[in-house]
């Protein structure tokens, strides 16, 4: 499956991920309206800053192979798509315990706050790539598979390490 | 709601010297609040800790003097108790001489309580003093003497925090200093590296960031291959060792032979893991050592925390914040029992007793025309006197060496040979069964007086509550007897001994009872009033004369009592995070022990099938010394060939080692082969 | 903000002080620490209490409405309980008991009121006893929300910690 892939050396700390999830999850999704909708539409990926670094990094859902959230739900709400490979979590059954937030290891389950339940990345099903990746200005964050981001870097790599090689094709010394 | 008032304390248990709120109404306490604004443990309490009111109103607590006749315990008053005591003090040392006395002190007690015991043990003319850490810490005052120049902590707790690399050897923090867990688990958070090594998983390796499982016994090989490593990959603080060190060339070539690979083939540890950790500790900007008893307590204890002193020297890991060898000591005072002098060797202030120029020095501070000039007998060489027919008279405050001392049976019978023992006590503990006089102690919150945390720390308890029955302030006790003795104790409280104190040992020269009230505490040294105390020690230069560290090398030789075909196993003992040392508090606190009742052996699931032990089973372990039975909890937590015991129950230390090690007499409690079976 | 006793996991050292003060405190442990193994010889301590559901299962079991979620938690009301233990039940944490009035045992028909024992976050004080006891300070009295950028600041100091050039 395609994942919401993460280059946090590329991330300037611009959150234009997190409007446009908050809007991407609106009634209308359309920034203007979405900013006076209730309930007040909720971003699934965080941008924290560490200060210690003076770094932004955007933090989103690994849709885990083997999720702590899904295995501690003690009424199914959050579980795995078996077809999708997605991790999906599905409001009708929370019962905002919190569990899955307090199991989470990268702290990204969200809280609802009117209908007191949890959000999280479900990696916009509505749309091909995900919004936070399609309005990442920098492209810190990548729509890809594990092998595909590898592949990514590697021919990144691949081209630094050409640099230093003479090519021939007619180059004069 | 009635009238609730709140009245600071210190935690009675372990050494870290927690604070908290007693709460209590109409004069008796009903609940703890915490106390977040402490500087040592933030608030937190460990289950010791929430259960420390419990032992106050126990009905067990002793409320009369008692002596032992035909017919049992019968009820003395405190002059006739008191008066009979110095009547016997005086006929043992008339008939045998000062020698025939001895004195324990105890690690439970105060400062103060400590000081005069050991006063009085000196003025009678003996220097026959001894207290507990003889049993936990002896060696960590020989072998970071002889490195350092200092046998305590030298850091702070709260500056483990500021550590990039904790390296702990032997000490199970997590269940035996709960509050230590908080900074280390701070400094990870902020990105520190955690290492431990042990031979049991413990919860504090579980925090790890890298086990090292070693041998039982092998810790000299293991932190010599990594000081190995450190050498051989340049890793050293050359300048460190160079501006403040001697002795480097001497360790050097003492180190050649202990490759990872013939390290990782004696320690049963990955040659990989040991230069990782190596790598890890000496690449760390700050970086500290934390050891406990599993150090300590070996026939090789002083050459085992030499050899950790080594190990910090030659990264120059010490004397700033984030960087030095904290030893978690035991008991809440047992710093403080040890500074006072309560040790054989030591006048207060770890002033040698064999040097002639340290006699003139003290017998002028106390106005006296003679010293005992003989080196004292240590608690571990008295049992030995006692069959020797030498000592014939013992005075125990606040200790429970039945329970306590390796060899127990042995110690008994040492204990019912004596002509007259008197143990003063706040329960009839098991030690105390075999005296002939018992005095009712008041316990931690009856009575006031300064405590020294292992930071060093001193800090004033309080008295908030009263006594049951006629039990009496060990201070108080104390003082009437030297009254009674001719010895002219004229202090009217602790505050004047504190008094005294101050005047005696430089490092407690700027204390006073109003400045110990004032906030928490202060670090010694603290030489004059205006002083604010030494959190960090070795800063500008070391405790030694002429102000240099020195590397003492040390070799690895085997284990003392390895198993063999006769008995195949080896014992190891430990703490367990719900019991404290001999347990005669935290077995007689209903909490504590509803939830580990009993005594347990962890062993080795394949040992236990080979053997064909199921879990619950009750076993027989036996060594050269005695036999003990025991449930049995199968756990990987132990390596095959290895069981473990805690010693809080009667029992395990009727199975422990008594031979010593050979400078500080330290008993190797870790480590003595053994057998079992199905009950 | 509904605030409730978070765990972090990988803190606790399985010593029971907040089963201890809880039970102190209250004469029962609203609090147990389960500790779990691996076959490894490692282990990790998890402390199980009411976790404060918004929508709270035991409450919607309660046949008597003698629970009920109100906007600040839950409220019991005794006179209401008819002591049929559906509520404990119910809860998916195992994080409720049922005490019989008068501390009897069994239900009787003389007497068919009960009491909900579970973690009520020491109403009057600032923190709860368990997360003010904690040595280790993996209990944190918190909010989801807060909780989560906990963690996400440490993972994202974790993976810029050995800071990669930018590719």
């Amino acid at each position: 499956m395609k994942e919401v892939m993460i280059r946090p050396e590329l991330c300037m700390g611009c959150r234009s991920c997190e409007i446009a999830c908050a809007v991407e999850h609106s009634k209308k999704k359309e920034l203007f309206s979405a900013i006076r909708e209730k309930p007040t539409p909720k971003k699934r990926i965080y941008v924290e800053y560490i200060p210690e670094l003076a770094v932004p990094v955007p933090v989103t859902c690994r849709h885990c192979e083997d999720a702590p959230c899904t295995t501690i739900c003690p009424t199914g709400a959050i579980s795995r798509d078996e077809l999708t490979r997605k991790v999906i979590h599905d409001p009708e059954f929370c019962i905002g315990c919190w569990a899955c937030s307090m199991v989470c290891n990268y702290g990204v389950i969200g809280k609802e706050k009117e209908a007191r339940v949890a959000v999280k990345c479900d990696l916009c099903p509505d749309r091909e790539v995900p919004a936070c990746v399609v309005a990442c200005p920098t492209n810190a964050l990548v729509f890809a598979e594990v092998e595909e981001f590898s592949g990514i870097k590697r021919a990144k790599v691949a081209l630094k390490m050409a640099k230093g090689v003479q090519m021939g094709a007619g180059k004069a010394h | 709601m009635e009238e609730r008032s709140l009245h600071p304390s210190i935690c009675p248990y372990c050494s870290v010297g927690c604070g908290f709120y007693i709460e209590l109404e109409k004069g008796r306490p009903v609940g703890i609040r915490y106390m977040p604004e402490h500087p040592v443990n933030e608030g937190a309490l460990c289950p010791k800790g929430n259960a420390a009111l419990e032992i106050l109103t126990h009905p067990e607590r002793l409320t009369h003097p008692l002596r032992k006749s035909e017919k049992g315990w019968e009820k003395l008053s405190w002059n006739e108790a008191l008066d009979t005591l110095a009547e016997k003090i005086r006929e043992v040392r008339g008939k045998a001489g000062p020698e025939a006395l001895a004195f324990l002190g105890s690690a439970k007690c105060s400062n103060e309580e400590n000081y005069l015991l050991q006063k009085i043990a000196r003025m009678l003319g003996t220097n026959n003093v001894d207290n507990c850490a003889r049993l936990c810490h002896a060696s960590t005052i020989t072998g970071l003497g002889k490195t350092l120049g200092a046998g305590a902590m030298t850091n702070p707790l709260s500056d483990l925090a500021h550590s990039e690399c904790i390296f702990v050897v032997g000490s199970n923090f997590a269940e035996n200093h709960p509050p230590v867990a908080r900074r280390v688990l701070q400094a990870k958070d902020r990105g520190a590296s955690l290492i431990v090594a042990d031979p049991r998983l413990t919860p504090s390796a579980w925090l790890s960031d890298l086990t090292l499982r070693l041998r039982p016994g092998t810790d000299i090989a293991l932190i010599n291959g990594l000081m190995q490593v450190i050498l051989a990959e340049g890793l050293e603080d050359r300048v460190f060792i160079r501006k403040r060190t001697v002795g480097i060339e001497g360790l050097e070539k003492a180190l050649k032979k202990y490759t990872p690979k013939t390290v990782s083939r004696i320690t049963g540890v990955p040659a990989g893991d040991i230069i990782k950790a190596a790598r890890t500790f000496a690449k760390a900007e700050t970086a500290s050592v934390v050891y406990s008893m599993g150090i300590t307590q070996h026939v090789s204890g002083t050459d085992n925390v030499t050899a950790c002193a080594d190990l910090a020297l030659l990264c120059g890991h010490l004397g700033k914040k984030g960087a030095g060898i904290l030893p978690l000591r035991g008991q809440n005072n047992v710093q403080g029992a040890c500074d006072m002098g309560v040790l054989a060797e030591f006048f207060p202030g770890y002033v040698k007793t064999d040097r002639a120029g340290n006699q003139e020095w003290l017998k002028k501070a106390w106005g006296l025309e003679k010293l005992p000039e003989k080196k004292g007998l240590v608690a571990t060489e008295m049992v030995d006197a006692v069959f020797g027919g030498s000592l014939k008279f013992a005075y125990i405050m606040g200790r429970d060496p039945v329970n306590s001392t390796p060899n127990a049976s042995k110690l008994k019978k040492a204990l019912d040979s004596l002509d007259f023992l008197v143990v003063q006590d706040i329960f009839l503990t098991d030690s105390a069964k075999h005296a002939d006089l018992v005095l009712p102690a008041a316990a931690w919150a009856e009575k006031e007086g300064s405590f020294t945390s292992t930071e060093r720390r001193i800090q004033w308890v309080e008295r908030t509550l009263v006594s049951p029955g006629d039990a009496k302030p060990d201070l108080e006790i104390l003082i009437e007897l030297a009254n009674r003795l001719g010895l002219d104790a004229t202090y009217k409280e602790a505050g004047d001994v504190l008094a005294e104190i101050a005047r005696t040992v430089p490092a407690y020269g700027g204390l006073s009872k109003e400045r110990l009230k004032e906030g928490c505490g202060l670090i010694w040294p603290c030489p004059d009033a205006l002083h604010p105390g030494t959190p960090i020690l070795h800063t500008e230069s070391f405790s030694t004369p002429n102000g240099l560290a020195s590397f003492v090398p040390v070799e690895f030789l085997e284990p003392a009592e390895p198993p063999d075909s006769d008995y195949p196993f080896l014992l190891i003992t430990g703490r367990t995070g719900l019991h404290y040392n001999a347990g005669s508090m935290s077995r007689r606190s209903e909490a504590l022990l509803c939830r580990e009742p009993e005594l347990y052996v962890e062993l080795n699931p394949a040992d236990a099938e080979a053997l064909a032990l199921e879990a619950g089973t009750i076993i027989v372990i036996e060594t050269r010394r005695g036999r003990t039975e025991a449930k049995a909890r199968l756990t990987q937590r132990v390596d095959r060939g290895v069981l473990f015991m805690p010693f809080h129950f009667p029992g395990t230390n009727l199975l422990t080692a008594d031979a010593l090690d050979r400078e500080s007499k330290i008993p190797g409690f870790k480590g003595s082969a053994c057998r079992i079976w199905r009950r | 903000m509904t605030k409730a006793v978070y765990v972090n996991l990988s803190h606790c050292i399985a010593c029971k002080a907040c089963e201890l003060a809880c039970e102190r405190e209250y004469g029962e442990a609203r609090v147990r620490v389960e500790v779990v193994l691996n076959g490894a010889g490692g282990g990790v301590g998890v402390p199980v209490s009411c976790r404060q559901c918004e929508t709270p299962f035991c409450a919607l079991a309660c046949p008597e409405n003698a629970l009920g979620r109100e906007v600040d938690g839950l409220k019991f009301d005794s006179g209401l309980c008819s002591d049929c233990g559906l509520c404990v039940l119910a809860c998916p944490f195992g994080a409720i008991e049922l005490k019989k009035a008068g501390g009897g045992s069994g239900t009787s028909f003389l007497n068919l009121s009960g009491t909900v024992v579970r973690c009520e976050l020491c109403p009057g004080k600032e923190t709860p006893v368990c997360v003010a006891t904690c040595p280790a300070g993996a209990l944190v009295y918190t909010d989801c929300e807060s909780f989560g950028k906990n963690i996400r600041r440490g993972k994202g100091k974790k993976c810029l910690k050995p800071s990669p050039a930018p590719l």
